[in-house]
This record gives C-alpha cells, structure tokens and sequence, in this order.
C-alpha cells in the first residue's frame, strides 16, 4: 500500500485530511513537525497556537481514533534557520515578511517530504484548502472550493515535482463540509476554534521581536521630502500602505505609510497618490503551471495574468514581463499599494490557477538582485 | 508482530507478570493494616524482598526499600545528609554517561551549591586514575553498572574500592538498572553503599522499582507521613507492582544463564549483518566489556529519527538516544561524552533485545532490520 505522510497541527482541517487519506486507501502515517519550542524562548504556552503540547495531544489522540500511526519529528533548526531567522531580518530590514510562505516552500515541502521519503512514504498530504489537478499537459494547483478559506496564496512556490507528490484532502470541500465530517466520525477537533495568528508568536509581536533582538527605538515619522511631521516608536510596527495608526495630525488628505528606512528609523508617510506605484519588482521567482513554466523559456516577453499581492487580496490584473533575471510586472488598470517582503502570487485570468509568484522587491534591493544574481540563483535554474 | 529491540527502554511484562495480574482476586492490599487482607499484602512485600536479597545476594543487614521507580531510587539515595552540608561544601561526582535521573539530580545539588565532578567515562577505565580527578573531601558518587546507550558496563567493583580508598567517608551510589537481569551482580561484593532497581527494565510493571541500602549506610528520610518502608518511604505500598517486581526478579535469577546465551546469540546475528554494511554502519564499543544485548551502532548520513519510525511501521521498535530524552529530542549526552559530533549522535540508534527473546522475533526483527536499512541506505546513495 502506498504511504502518506499527513502533517498534522492537531487543527480540525489536517484532522479530516488524515482521516480522507486513510479511507481513500492509502496507508496514512500522521505526522505532527515540532517547529518552536516556545518554553526556551520566552513565550507563553498556553497561548501558543501551534506546536503546544495540547496540539499534539489532540493530533495524536485524532491519529489514534483514525487508526493510523503517528510521530511527532523535530524541525525546530531548519524552522528556526528558514523561517524565523527571515522573518526577523525581514523586520530589521523594514520588510513585511511571510512566514507561512516560508515554512511552505522550506520546511513542509521540503523538510517534511524529505524525512517522509526517507522513511518510505511516495506522499505528502496537508490539510490546506487548496487543489491539485492533472492534465495532460501537467498539475495544476487551484484555489481551494471554500472563497474564504481559500491557501493556494501560500503554495505558490510548489513545483511541478512537488504537486505530483502531494495531496490536498479537503481542498474541495468547504470549511463546514470539513467540520461536518469531523463530526460524523467523532473526532474531538471538529469544533476545534481557528488558530488565525502566527503560530511562532505568542502574545504581542513586538514583544516576541524585541526577545529576538529586533529593537524597537523611536523615532520620525517623515514626508518624502523629508520632512518630520511626527514621531513613532518603532519602525517594525509599520507595513507598507498602512492608514491606522499613523499619528500626524493637521493634513488634508489621508497619510499612508509608503515606506520604512529603518537605518535612519524612519517612518515615511504622503498620500494615497504617492503610495501606489505604477509597477513592481519581484524575485524568488518560481512557476507552478505548465503554461507559465513554458512561457518562462519561451522567447515570449510578456503575460497577462491577476497578482494577489497579500493572502486577503482579491487579486488585481497585470501585466508580467521579464527584466534582466527578474521580473517587472505592470498594473494594468487601477494602481496599487505593494508592500516589499510580501508575495506576489500570479494567477490565471480566472484567479483560479496558481501560475507562480515570487518575492516584492523593495526598490532599493532591486539593483542588487539584477546585479549579484543569475537565473539560477533565483531558483529559476530549477525549473 | 511486533518485536522489541528497545528492551533498554523497557521489557514486555513477563507472562508471570501477566498471569498474576489475571489472577488477582481482588483482595484489597494495605500492608500496613492489622487484618488479614493487610497481612497477605505484607507477606507480597516481604516475598518481594526476598525476591532482590536473592537476586543481588545481600546480606542481613542490607535494606530494600520500595520506590516509584528507578528514578525515585537514584534521587532519595543522592540526597546530600544535613550532616555533610553543615561541615562547608560538599564534593560530589559521578560519571559523564550516567542517566539524567543520577545527571541532573546532582547537577540540581550543585546549583544550591554542591562542588560537582563530572568524570569523563574513559577515565573510569584507566587503573588508579581517580585519584587525579578527586581528592578525601569526595562524600558522594555515583556510577552506573552498564550504560543503556552504549551497553558499556563499568568495573563498579574495582572503582569503588578505589573511591573508598580515597576518600573512605565517601558514599556510592550504584544505578544498576541496566545491569540487573543481564549480568550477575553482587550487591556485597560491589562495595557500594545504596543500588538503584528498576521495575520495568525487569519485565514487572513500570511505575515501581527499589533501593538497595547497604547495612553500612546511613539514610534521611526522603517521604514523610508513615512508618513504611523503615521509615525512609511514607506512603501506601503499591503492593500489586510490587508483586510483579518480586516475580520479574525472581524470573531473572533463574533465567540469567539461559539469558545470556539468548541475547549473546542474538547480539552476534545483529552485529554480523552490520558488519557486512561496511562502510556503512559503525558499531560504538566504548570499554572492556558490553552488555549481551545491546548494540549502539551509527549510520553515517541517515537520520537516526527516520530509522526509529520506518523500523516501527514494519513492528520493530528501536529507539534513537534516550526514550527519556525525547520530550524534544536532543542529541545524547552520552554519545556526546563519548566524543561523538551532535551529528554523529544524531545518526546514532540503539538496539537493545529482551532477556527472553525468541528465534523467532529474532528473525522477524533482522529481517525488518534488514530490509528497511538496505532501502533506506539505497536511496541514500541514490541521492
């Protein structure tokens, strides 16, 4: 019989997925991966919204009731090399990072797949709303059924080896179906509440930043002209196109953050006008779908695709062209906010598709990654 | 089928075991009460006692008091006496492999302000090198006598003699719950003042175990609340575990030399088919002699973690370190000790096999073994 491993968070969604992958006849091996260890980092247990030991209790005891194997495997290096460790640069940087992107495309589907393979299972299963589809010319990575529950946004760096190799068992049905079920069979997390936070992060996220060294010191809120127009206390605390909290008062219009310079501990802020770009950058590129794949070694220059630019985003057209090794995307009707650090994630003209996505540059690291990077360094090469 | 190669970490209840909990009337057992039911649950007790007097040959005058368990065991006998406290600070030391039940007891001791030695375990090979590492104001120490990563057994005799010598005030501890059951052990000719036992280690019930207290020996109070157990151990005798602690040690002096033979046999099968892996597998010897059942063996670029789990999908339970360790598995300290790299303990496994084991989970268990390593060795080249 086939092995599948099923990562397992003790959630109500990786709940069902193993239980639909061992009806479905495989021979499903659940799996819970130890990413933080929130005892040796300041952070409070019972807050903790993942890996807390009542997590892997319910995982185990779902396993047990499923009837299928289950193993906790330790990934607190790679998790805290991969994800933590960019996540808090990314904030030093003043970048607003995405680390369920990165403990996707480094750790779930790479770690995991590996150490599954190594202990014999061909598969890799995950509660993610999310679809994988094959056809002649390839897999194909969709939208999950459920509009609001909807994570391909996160899955965009899948290859094509990776969605061959993977299952998504409740990536048809929807949030209430999957409840449903869990519920016909019994399982204890059926009405277990939604974990919305950031699973390595317990409490405030600028006390678990300030613990991981990331100072916050105050300072101006400027034009960009340069002007000091305010006062803040910590650049980290900002994201790009952010309106709340921007405390300058007296102005015409509405202010935005339209950019952190945390060198200079700088909040810049103007109006709506001077937030929304004309095009962006992205890097880290990595196509999913047979079409965009092709395209990519194609002489084609161009495609025109929808870009969600963050996971709640409903996705908005562009224009995609490639730009020495990266690639420059246009706005093809309205401009918008982009917020460096965040994901791009393409998608076909029926915001449907997953074709790919890659890395928001800021406009300062673009010079760079034209400069010091080839293709193959973008993970292109791999494609 | 399943088949315990991890019998260092706990043996299968003897049938013994089994059959007198499947007789067990119901009769309720205080031993301390007059009427006839407390009776019969004191004559458990005393046959129980006589059971390890026989086992470990004591004397009169030597005391075995029940406990919770080996841990338990090792804490009560490392107490540090008011007496020595008083008298400005104490030096204690043990070996760097002991179990972290002996380990971080006294590592406790030394934050509240202990002089704590810890001696590397070649050193403890080495004639008369002691007396390099500590000097007559050594009041307590403790060593092992077989080692359950490594299987290593240490020359308790030899080097208690030598401690005494030393430092005559001295007193020894000796963790003996690796040894008991796989080799002959003399409690009188060890010269050791206190021996920790475990019940489940023996094939008994786990949750119960026993310190041996020499005649010579002196020791405080460790539970308060009543008279049991000479006063050192308040508390209502677990009588039922007892029970089986008598008959698995019963069951282990009779079957010591039939024992050997099995596990010996069982040990060469196991380590002539590592041995033909070559390159592939080192075998970790430390010391002049080894317990008959265990083999520590390492497979360079193989995550031990995977082993443990692709040999327990197929019914053979290994372990990789210490199964006591494994809230969030870190590398041995043991290996560690033994001068191996974190990554070399990380490729570490233990095999361990049961006093009784038969020909065929002998069989059963090389050929899973076998199997699962040739594959796994096989995509490690692949890759």
């Amino acid at each position: 019989m086939e092995k599948v491993v099923v990562a397992m968070s003790g959630g109500v969604d990786s709940s069902v997925a193993a239980l639909l992958v061992n009806q479905e006849g495989y021979e499903a091996i659940g799996v819970s991966m130890q990413v933080w260890d929130y005892r040796n980092h300041g952070g409070s247990l019972s807050k903790a919204t993942c890996c807390a030991p009542s997590d892997f209790t319910d995982a185990r005891q779902v396993a047990q009731m499923v009837g299928i194997p289950y193993y906790v495997f330790d990934f607190e290096d790679v998790f805290r090399e991969k994800v933590i460790n960019k996540f808090v640069s990314s904030y030093k940087e003043g970048l607003t990072p995405n680390p369920c992107v990165e403990c996707n495309r480094k750790v779930k589907f790479k770690e995991l797949r590996e150490r599954a393979e190594s202990i014999g299972a061909s598969k890799v299963a995950t509660g993610h709303y999310a679809q994988i589809k094959k056809s002649s010319e390839g897999y194909h990575l969709l939208r999950g059924m459920d509009d609001s529950k909807d994570q391909s946004y996160f899955l965009w760096a899948m290859t094509q080896a990776e969605l061959s190799k993977t299952l998504f068992p409740v990536g048809a049905m929807t949030k209430a179906e999957v409840r449903e079920r869990a519920k016909q069979f019994g399982l204890q997390t059926a009405e277990k509440p939604e974990s919305q936070d950031i699973c390595f992060v317990s409490g405030k996220l600028k006390n678990f930043l300030e613990r991981m060294g990331v100072e916050s010191s105050a300072g101006n809120v400027v034009t960009a002209g340069g002007q000091a127009v305010g006062v803040h206390e910590g650049v980290h605390s900002f994201t790009v196109g952010q309106r709340r909290g921007v405390n300058v008062g007296g102005q015409e219009s509405p202010l935005y953050v339209i950019d952190l310079r945390p060198q200079t501990k700088e909040v810049v802020v103007g109006t709506k006008e001077e937030l929304e770009k004309q095009h962006f950058f992205v890097s880290e590129i990595s196509f999913c779908s047979p079409k965009s794949i092709a395209w990519l070694s194609s002489e084609q220059d161009e495609f025109e695709c929808l870009a969600q630019l963050r996971y709640r985003h409903r996705g908005v057209p562009v224009r995609v062209t490639k730009f020495q090794n990266i690639l420059k995307v246009f706005f093809k009707e309205d401009w918008s906010a982009v917020s460096p650090g965040q994901f791009a994630v393409f998608y076909d003209e029926n915001n449907e598709e997953v074709l790919g996505g890659g890395r928001i540059l800021h406009e300062r690291e673009v010079e760079t990654q034209i400069s010091i990077k080839d293709f193959a360094e973008q993970g292109l090469g791999a494609l | 089928m399943r088949v315990n190669f991890d019998a260092n970490a706990s043996l299968k209840p003897l049938p013994e075991v089994f059959n007198c909990l499947a007789n067990y009337n119901g009769e309720f057992l205080n031993a301390s009460a007059v009427h006839q039911s407390g009776q019969k649950a004191k004559l458990v007790l005393d046959e129980a006692r006589i059971a390890i007097s026989e086992l470990l040959s004591l004397r009169g005058g030597d005391k075995v008091v029940f406990t919770s368990g080996a841990t338990e065991s090792n804490n009560a006998a490392l107490q540090i006496p008011k007496s020595f406290i008083a008298s400005g600070q104490t030096t204690i030391a043990c070996s760097a492999v002991e179990h972290s039940a002996v380990l971080e007891f006294l590592r406790y001791q030394a934050r509240q302000g202990s002089k704590l030695i810890v001696i590397p375990a070649a050193k403890l090979n080495d004639k008369n090198s002691l007396s390099e590492i500590i000097t007559d104001d050594l009041k307590l120490f403790a060593l092992m006598a077989a080692n359950n990563e490594t299987g290593q057994i240490f020359d308790v005799q030899r080097i208690a003699a030598e401690v005494k010598k030393i430092s005559p005030r001295a007193r020894i501890h000796c963790d003996a719950v690796q040894a008991i059951g796989k080799i002959n052990l003399n409690f009188p000719e060890l010269g050791v003042d206190t021996l920790a036992i475990s019940g489940h280690k023996l094939g008994a019930l786990s949750g119960v175990g026993a310190l041996v207290i020499s005649e010579h020996c002196h020791l405080e109070p460790w539970l308060f609340g009543g008279a049991q157990e000479f006063g050192l151990r308040a508390g209502t005798e677990n009588v039922l575990a007892i029970k089986t602690l008598g008959i698995a040690c019963r069951q282990a002096k009779q079957r010591l030399e039939l024992a050997d033979s099995r596990m010996l046999a069982a040990k060469e099968a196991i380590t002539s088919f590592l041995a033909e892996l070559g390159d592939l597998a080192h075998i970790n010897r430390f010391g002049d002699q080894q317990l008959p059942n265990t083999v520590s063996v390492r497979f360079p670029n193989l995550k031990a973690d995977d082993l443990v789990v692709a040999l327990d999908l197929c019914g053979v339970a290994i372990s990789a370190g210490s199964a006591c360790a494994s809230g969030r598995p870190s590398p041995s300290h043991v290996l560690l000790a033994h001068g191996l790299s974190i990554e070399e303990a990380k490729e570490t496994v233990r095999i361990s096999v049961e006093p009784t084991i038969s020909e065929t989970e002998l069989e059963f268990g090389l050929s899973i073994l076998k199997e699962t390593l040739v594959r796994m060795l096989e995509r490690r080249r692949a890759a």
